[in-house]
């Protein structure tokens, strides 16, 4: 076999073992040792250094440095009691709109999730408090499914994410960038859901019951101060993160130590930062980013081996070949990306597929910072959509008896749907995500 | 002392040794490495140099004797190794009536566990550091007009280090990700058949070459007093590298007993316990409410 057919031949060989369910920053590792072994002709020293280097490289990468900060401050702000609070006031300003309760779901969910970037917390804690609530007022069962798994999702999308962090680190673009451009496609998706919401209870008011008189008129300084002791501080201390990474007041990494800091005076605020609660966060941090960093190391080798190989090249080559328009290759590669979130989670996409588009983006000339907003966008039904979805199943676990997980499935399909259209807004109109890029920091 | 912990005061204190052989021999070729490099004993193929056998490593007790330093002496590489082969010989020795032979052997495990999680939760506080010097650098920068020097090291340190440490930690907590939609299908037996051969194939050859690779670019960094490049005066980084054969070693002796976990549960049928820890906020209200659901 030539270099680039065992190029090609591991790749191929490592698609089929990801599915044998062994952790995969081992199995990464020892396929990158092991074909660096016949790609250097057995030359041992060769082999351990490229290993080792690419361990070194994770180790000193300073776009990576903000996953733990960031992970941290969610975990702060997960365990700070604010979730309740946040809901109820969130719920009294909506009032009396159609779906209020809904929309207010979708809301906490967005600012929440945002906050924390921990899907499955936030759908199942939104799953204890909201969806019993929705349930209780008369709601659609599937609307109400469908909205707390789709908001709970929407956290790894809108800036500050981590999803974005690890894209950034995984092709080089610049995570600024990145969340300059994520935040109006975010703010869209989040639109669009309760856009949806809104028509489809006020064309069907039988879905979704107004809360009785009592419940909705809520004098407006109550409203005014349960706002501000929870919707202000924590939408704050997003828009401050966000705000001084866009300004280039602050790295993402510094921004993401303040935010961390930010979360501990939150919580302290909150009089719920006890010690072990300190510590369980500690430790969910450090774990978290163990399975992060070493997923790292084993990619950030498969993946040197795999370039040094050129089964890139092939690819590349077979791709060139295929005579696809940029639109094709675009829809196609959406596609295989959209089919990979059914088995895989996303960090497996973004940090073990994605780096196989990337040399093809310049052929077609697409700008690798639009092509990942259109996977932050399509990841999104990676979590909503059957059989490996990760928000119904949590939802599930917390929901009452009667509530089944097709009810549920079926409530997410329109949300799904809705992710659909905004990746064809997008591309349609591709300045919602790269007009705040280049005004902030001109062209590439 | 409480003959109940000796196993595990043994296997701690091998470990132990273990770090301290591989720090002590980084440090001591430091200090000749300058002489005995040019004569063939290479930094990263040194390895061999811990367990103290090879023809090349003859030449560091003249190079110690003529610079006036201290050599190593393998003999910490091997009482490590002993006690960590007496701890895991006593807990499998002991017999207490009608135990079964899960039991037993799941033993073996609790001191690997606790020590991979004490190294993992230790250093996992280094997020915090990490916080305060990075926040403190900002406040720095903008409020004293004073931007410091050493945060940018301090954090991609604080940084790898939080994340290099956890590895084993994370491996006994299995938070390892997995691309496991078929394997959760499978039974509990044909889970470990897989993960078992898997041990073997992927992750020893891969640990050890990690181990062995990372021994040999700590200890270049030994040889030359690396110290970091990305600022003036940057802090010595020989200690941070140290970290790769480290963790190395922990992760390897985490894998020996996850082998020994597939063991069992090809055995029994049943995956053994793992130690109590904090889990995620999602898995704890799901398995509330399962409890609460079906009362079994």
């Amino acid at each position: 076999m030539t270099d680039p057919q065992l190029g090609v031949f591991m790749l191929a060989l490592f698609v089929f073992l990801i599915m044998l369910g062994y952790p995969i920053a081992f199995t990464l590792m020892a396929m990158g040792v092991g074909f660096a072994f016949l790609a250097f002709d057995g030359n041992m020293d060769a082999v351990m250094s490229l290993l080792v280097q690419r361990s070194w490289s994770v180790m000193t990468n300073d776009v990576l440095i903000s996953v733990p900060l960031f992970v941290f401050m969610g975990y702060i702000i997960e365990r700070a009691n604010i979730l309740d609070r946040l809901f109820r006031s969130i719920q009294m300003a909506a009032g009396g709109i159609p779906g209020s309760l809904a929309v207010a779901t979708l809301l906490t969910c967005t600012l929440f999730a945002t906050a924390t970037g921990i899907v499955g917390a936030v759908v199942t804690l939104m799953g204890l408090l909201a969806f019993p609530a929705m349930l209780k007022a008369g709601y659609d069962t599937r609307l109400s499914a469908g909205v707390v798994c789709a908001g709970g999702c929407l956290g790894i999308l809108i800036p500050p994410s981590i999803m974005l962090i690890l894209y950034g680190a995984t092709t080089g673009v610049s995570p600024v960038k990145l969340y300059a451009g994520a935040f109006f496609p975010g703010l869209m998706l989040a639109g669009l859901y309760m856009l949806y919401v809104i028509i489809l209870c006020w064309w069907k008011p039988e879905l979704a019951p107004k809360l009785p008189k009592e419940e909705r008129n809520v004098p407006l300084g109550t409203i005014i101060y349960e706002l501000s002791t929870s919707f202000l501080p924590l939408a704050l201390l997003i828009v401050s993160v966000l705000g001084a990474i866009l300004k280039g007041i602050a790295t993402p990494s510094e921004a993401a130590a303040i935010g961390a800091m930010g979360a501990l005076v939150l919580a302290a605020a909150y009089r719920s930062l006890t010690f072990t609660k300190l510590k369980e966060s500690v430790y969910l941090t450090a774990r978290t980013s163990a399975m992060v960093g070493w997923l790292f190391v084993g990619s950030f080798t498969f993946s040197a081996v795999f370039a040094l190989l050129g089964g890139d090249q092939v690819i590349k080559d077979f791709v060139i070949g295929l005579d696809l328009s940029p639109f094709m290759f675009l829809l196609v590669a959406q596609i295989i990306i959209f089919i990979l979130g059914w088995p895989l989670e996303w960090t497996e996409i973004i940090v073990i597929f994605v780096p196989i588009f990337l040399p093809l983006l310049d052929h077609f000339g697409i700008d690798p910072l639009f092509f990942g907003l259109l996977i932050a966008l399509n990841i999104q039904t990676s979590f909503l959509s059957p059989p490996v979805a990760m928000a119904p199943f949590y939802l599930k676990g917390v929901a009452p008896k009667h509530v089944s997980i097709n009810d549920i499935f079926a409530g997410v399909m329109p949300f799904i749907l809705i992710v659909v259209l905004s990746m064809v807004l997008l591309y349609t109109f591709p300045a919602i995500g790269m007009w705040l890029p280049e005004k902030l920091y001109g062209t590439r | 002392m409480n003959n109940r912990h000796l196993p595990f005061v043994l296997f701690a204190g091998g470990v132990a040794l273990l770090v301290i052989s591989i720090f002590w021999s980084l440090y001591a070729l430091g200090e000749v490495g300058q002489l005995v490099g040019p004569k063939g004993l290479r930094p990263n193929n040194s390895f061999h140099c811990v367990m103290g056998f090879g023809g090349n490593c003859d030449l560091l007790a003249p190079a110690h004797a003529e610079k006036g330093t201290t050599p190593y002496s393998p003999i910490t590489f091997w009482a490590g190794i002993a006690a960590i082969l007496a701890s895991f010989w006593l807990n499998i020795r002991k017999r207490v009536p009608g135990e079964e032979w899960g039991t037993r052997l799941q033993r073996l495990l609790i001191p690997v566990d606790r020590v991979s999680t004490f190294v993992g939760q230790f250093f996992a506080w280094s997020i915090l550091l990490l916080t305060f010097a990075v926040s403190y650098e900002v406040f720095s920068r903008y409020v004293l007009r004073r931007p410091t020097d050493w945060a940018f090291d301090a954090s991609y340190i604080l940084y790898g280090t939080l994340f290099i440490m956890a590895g084993a930690y994370a491996l006994s907590r299995n938070a390892h990700v997995r691309g496991d939609f078929l394997y959760r299908a499978w039974s509990n037996t044909t889970q470990a058949k897989m993960d078992l051969l898997l041990y073997f194939l992927f992750f020893f050859p891969g640990i050890i070459a990690f181990i062995y690779a990372g021994y040999g670019f700590a200890a270049q960094s030994w040889v030359t007093h690396e110290h970091s490049a990305y600022s003036p005066d940057g802090p010595p980084i020989y200690h941070y590298k140290t970290l790769i054969p480290f963790t190395g070693i922990l992760l390897l002796l985490q894998g020996i007993v996850e082998v020994v976990r597939c063991l069992i549960c090809i055995r029994t049928g049943e995956w053994p316990n793992r130690l109590h820890d904090v889990e995620e906020l999602e898995k704890i209200i799901l398995e509330q409410h399962a409890d609460k659901g079906n009362p079994t």
